[in-house]
């Protein structure tokens, strides 16, 4: 049996926890945010998960510098 | 936390003890096809299941990442705390990375969409033990070299000077169009020899059934 949640974050926790993500895989999140905007995945597969985290956020969110 | 519903009995048994989470697996099935803000959940209970059926650990875990201003989108993750390794531990005792994010598009009526996923085997909680990984993204730019789903393999050739010099074969994008969660599963116990839970003929029958139907959720 597989353990579930859901957890339904506000806009800031899901840029705080995008940058705790690339911070940890030693990236710098401002360059990440950039990429995600760009649709420029660099670094794919380390940054994953803040990638997908990036896309639960409007496009034009101001951290994407739109 | 919610926990799910499907069968307490996670070590081999016969196929009738099996059905209920079968009949459970193609009612999810269907609810991520059909849409709509209820095909998150259907998203997360259809993961949870194919899991629970085949190769996850009895303490494996999945969880589901919302905006609560932004209801059109989720992240389905690996493990149960969103600051630790998104894993999902398997009857083998190795491990899952897994990430997968979706979507409603309103463009054609609130149907399902996988924006992103990727699923990577290894030896340890950590990125650096890894075996394989399929990645998907359906964003990437015009631009982008490697193709929109891809696998690599950790290892080496032995024809080494068939590779680019200095590239390893880790590099190496092998086109994959569409690497689905029933791949994986396939891969895993098929070839590597993970245990699953349910008897082989339950558990290929149930991925055969479903996985033309996930796929579907990479196109368009």
């Amino acid at each position: 049996m597989l353990a579930t949640k859901t957890y339904t974050f506000t806009r800031d926790e899901i840029v705080e926890l995008v940058r705790f993500k690339s911070l940890e895989q030693g990236h710098d999140p401002e360059d990440v945010f950039r990429n995600f905007a760009a649709s420029d995945l660099h670094h794919f597969s380390r940054l994953v998960e803040a990638y997908a985290l990036c896309g639960l956020l409007p496009e034009d969110d101001p951290v994407f510098g739109t | 936390m919610r926990f799910a519903a499907c069968s307490p009995r996670m070590t081999p048994s016969s196929a009738r003890s099996w059905s209920s989470t079968v009949a459970s697996l193609r009612k999810a099935s269907d609810g991520c096809l059909a849409g709509g803000r209820e095909a998150f959940g259907h998203f997360e209970r259809y993961v949870n299941l194919l899991f629970c059926l085949t190769v996850a650990h009895g303490d494996a875990a999945i969880h589901l990442s919302r905006n609560r201003s932004q209801p059109l989108g989720a992240v389905l993750t690996g493990g149960h705390d969103p600051r630790g390794r998104p894993v999902v531990r398997l009857a083998d005792g190795r491990f899952l990375r897994l990430v997968t994010r979706v979507r409603l598009d309103p463009s054609s009526g609130g149907a399902l969409r996988v924006d992103t996923q990727s699923w990577q085997y290894q030896t340890a909680m950590g990125d650096d033990s890894w075996v394989f990984r399929a990645d998907y993204s359906r964003a990437r730019s015009a631009a982008a070299r490697s193709p929109s789903g891809h696998l690599h393999v950790h290892g080496s050739l032995r024809q080494p000077a068939a590779l680019r010099a200095k590239q390893p074969l880790g590099r190496v994008h092998f086109p994959c169009r569409q690497p689905t969660l029933e791949a994986v599963v396939v891969l895993l116990a098929d070839e590597f020899g993970v245990p699953t839970n349910a008897p082989h003929d339950v558990w290929r029958a149930a991925v055969a059934e479903h996985e033309a139907k996930s796929a579907r959720l990479f196109d368009l």
